[in-house]
């Protein structure tokens, strides 16, 4: 049995050559190198991300401004329009030895990743040439989002809060005032009720609010928002099976098929919320900010953004927050290093930033009026904007098996939506299949 | 192959070399993956982590301790089930419709067939609409016809696997259809006109001549949509992503989302043998029932 398993792993890493390659190459940091050494060699490195078009476009410029610098370092711009298939792209190149030598993750997945020991350990880097004023700023959360057992395994490069986008005209025509901090989860349903026309006939039918129809984005929110959430303080035991966690579901629940002021998971799985709120047949949509930049542009909309109703114990919102890692087989990591402080710095945090696309990640040029959602660009209350991300704003929980936690809370809470099984069989259900995960 | 090397045809360096360029892309493309695949799925393996060999454990987990295997399995079949018969018979009866003197008729051909070249993520996303229980077409015409409570489809647990079989059947019918067509287009014509001589009608003639002379494209058809049939995967993957729940889960969504999803190479890789053992299986079944009535 042992010379058979002997020889089957020897067949398996001859055949499975990539994943030698992917751990071959391992450029120490050391300090006290780097900054004074400016001899270097002209490379070239990949920045991998993704996005929509408008999000390509910004980095792409980011990009071309780094380029123009001529630090010896020219980035190559590697751009997948859809997130399933970033991680898979991610994953695969890392495998076969080819992963660019800059990604950029979402926080918990710089977590996940480098659980599985392939991200390049920052720390001293970060201690070498990334200290006191340039790292100060940064927002403390967000860095503390990408470490793995203490360390520092990414430099975040853009975050965003969540908000309630309301379209004003439908406010207007139902008499009811515009959301504000005041509006509680009571609130959302009194004036709910008013906004939204459960007609037979379909054009003219409108919703108050809406979810997307797969259990995705906006659970863990009304979670929180009832004092619930994924994992205990120590990550040893789930909690969805707590009266609080429970609670914000059936909230969700209770707006679609008691109170009938959500669409059903049946409408929304063909017509997406942001496409009823663009039509004009939703009065509030709740999104993460890159939104607003998308609806700045939209014609015959007239809308504004306020805070997430407050629950039983707060309105927390998730935060959208991205940064950027090297893996362990970049060949170039000193380069990428070079890049990824440029993003992370003033300058590349100003290009982000004047976008709009998301928040940045750090503070003075978050209350910079002229740099981030100047008023004059944006026709939103900035203030609303900057508090719900800081004050109001919440990091999703990080594990190293996330994904499939995840896969196993969304395929369950599906079910509950769509009104085929009881709140109490689902969470039983994520109990079941997803304690042993937390392994 | 066999058969050519068998014979001591003089053709035959000929058609090696013309055979080489396909065998090599199979050897590479799909020859080595699926020994790869072998190995791999006695280990377990992240793809970013060298993979640790554990066995059979991914077999053992698969059967004794996966609750969503076994529905995905039973998922499968039911698809299976419910698509290659129904989308054969309906095949043959448009086939044999379509075999007559008619005005248009490459126009209408063109048309049973068009599904089948066209893609099927943008023909998922078409039905999707269809399938709409508000606005779809279809719950429109049920609703106009007098039932008031239309089901959900694909956002219904019930609906949705039967959903995914009538787009299937939609899809197939064309591909089913041409072979069909050929097949009836090999039946002598002087068989009919015996049997019209002899007095049959046409039913008689249906049943006496073209379904035994059709016996070996049917077999044919069979084979090829059961086949199909059980790595059903992009109407489930862009239509309901599995869901809802699990209930539109099969093998190949199962093995994709284990190994693309959760990275669980080695596991996804124990799901695809088993499905290749399955396929062998109702392959051989069929092989031996083909034989035996002597389609082959």
């Amino acid at each position: 049995m042992k010379s058979l398993n002997r020889f089957a792993s020897v067949f398996s890493s001859v055949i499975l050559l990539s994943t030698l390659i992917a751990c071959s190459s391992s450029e120490e940091p050391s300090a006290g190198t780097g900054n004074s050494d400016k001899q270097k060699k002209a490379v070239t490195i990949q920045y991998t991300f993704w996005g929509d078009a408008a999000t390509k476009a910004t980095h792409e410029r980011l990009v071309d401004n780094f380029n123009k610098k001529n630090t010896g370092v020219t980035v190559k711009a590697i751009h997948v329009p859809a997130f399933d298939q970033y991680l898979q792209k991610v994953q695969t190149t890392m495998a076969s030895g080819t992963a660019p030598d800059v990604i950029n993750f979402v926080h918990n997945d710089v977590y996940a990743f480098a659980s599985r020991d392939v991200l390049v350990d920052l720390t001293e880097w970060i201690k070498r040439d990334w200290d006191g004023a340039k790292l100060g700023e940064n927002l403390g959360d967000l860095m503390e989002g990408m470490k793995y057992e203490g360390k520092q395994y990414a430099l975040p490069r853009n975050a965003g809060g969540w908000y309630t986008y309301y379209n004003k005209t439908l406010f207007d025509k139902a008499g009811v005032k515009y959301p504000d901090e005041s509006w509680t989860w009571e609130t959302l349903v009194a004036e709910g009720k008013k906004l939204s026309n459960n007609s037979a006939n379909v054009n003219e039918r409108t919703w108050a609010i809406a979810f997307d129809a797969k259990a995705t984005a906006q659970h863990i929110n009304y979670m929180w928002q009832a004092g619930g959430d994924y994992f205990n303080e120590d990550k040893s035991a789930l909690l969805f099976d707590s009266p609080k966690t429970k609670q914000g579901l059936q909230f969700m629940y209770d707006l679609m098929y008691k109170d009938k002021i959500a669409p059903d998971p049946s409408i929304t799985s063909i017509q997406k919320p942001v496409d009823l709120f663009s039509s004009g047949q939703l009065a509030m949509y709740q999104d993460s900010m890159g939104n607003i930049v998308r609806f700045t542009g939209a014609k015959d909309l007239n809308w504004g953004i306020a805070y997430l109703p407050k629950g039983p114990e707060n309105r927390f919102g998730r935060i959208g927050a991205t940064g950027l890692a090297i893996p362990e087989g970049s060949k170039n990591k000193e380069a990428a290093w070079e890049f990824i402080k440029y993003v992370n710095g003033n300058e590349g945090q100003e290009i982000l930033a004047k976008d709009g696309f998301s928040a940045p990640v750090r503070e003075q040029l978050l209350q910079d009026e002229s740099k981030f959602l100047p008023a004059d660009k944006f026709p939103i209350d900035r203030n609303v904007a900057i508090k719900g991300y800081q004050e109001y704003g919440k990091l999703l929980p990080s594990h190293k098996n996330w994904t499939q936690i995840e896969a196993v809370a969304k395929k369950y809470l599906d079910l509950y939506f769509i009104n085929s099984m009881s709140l109490d069989e689902a969470t039983k259900k994520i109990m079941d299949e997803a304690t042993p995960l937390l392994k | 192959m066999v058969v050519l090397l068998k014979g001591s045809n003089k053709d035959l360096p000929v058609a090696v070399w013309f055979i080489l360029p396909s065998f090599i892309g199979f050897a590479i493309f799909t020859g080595i993956p699926i020994l790869v695949a072998l190995v791999l799925s006695f280990y377990d393996w992240n793809l970013l982590n060298t993979p640790k060999f554990v066995g059979f454990e991914n077999y053992d987990t698969l059967f004794r301790s996966d609750p969503i295997f076994m529905k995905v399995l039973w998922n499968t079949l039911y698809f299976v089930l419910g698509s290659v018969p129904l989308s054969i018979i309906i095949a043959l009866f448009i086939a044999v419709l379509l075999n007559q003197k008619l005005k248009a008729i490459a126009f209408l051909r063109a048309g049973y067939f068009l599904p089948v070249i066209s893609s099927i993520v943008a023909a998922s996303l078409v039905w999707k609409w269809i399938f709409n229980p508000d606005f779809g077409i279809i719950n429109d015409f049920l609703r106009m016809i007098g039932i008031s409570n239309p089901p959900k489809w694909i956002t219904s647990t019930a609906w949705a696997m039967p959903s995914i079989i009538i787009v299937a059947i939609w899809k197939n019918l064309g591909y089913n259809m041409v072979i069909f067509l050929a097949g009836l287009q090999d039946i002598p014509k002087d068989l009919y006109e015996a049997g019209e001589i002899d007095g049959a009608n046409k039913r008689q003639l249906f049943w006496h001549i073209t379904l035994p002379l059709l016996r070996p494209t049917t077999f044919f058809i069979t084979i090829i949509s059961i086949i199909g049939s059980f790595q059903v995967f992009g109407q489930a993957l862009v239509m309901t992503e599995g869901g809802p729940g699990i209930s539109t889960n099969t093998i190949v969504f199962y093995i994709y989302q284990n190994a693309f999803v959760f990275f669980k190479m080695g596991y996804a890789s124990a799901s695809a043998w088993v499905l290749f053992f399955i396929v062998l299986f109702f392959t051989a079944i069929q092989s031996k029932i083909g034989k035996r009535r002597g389609a082959l």
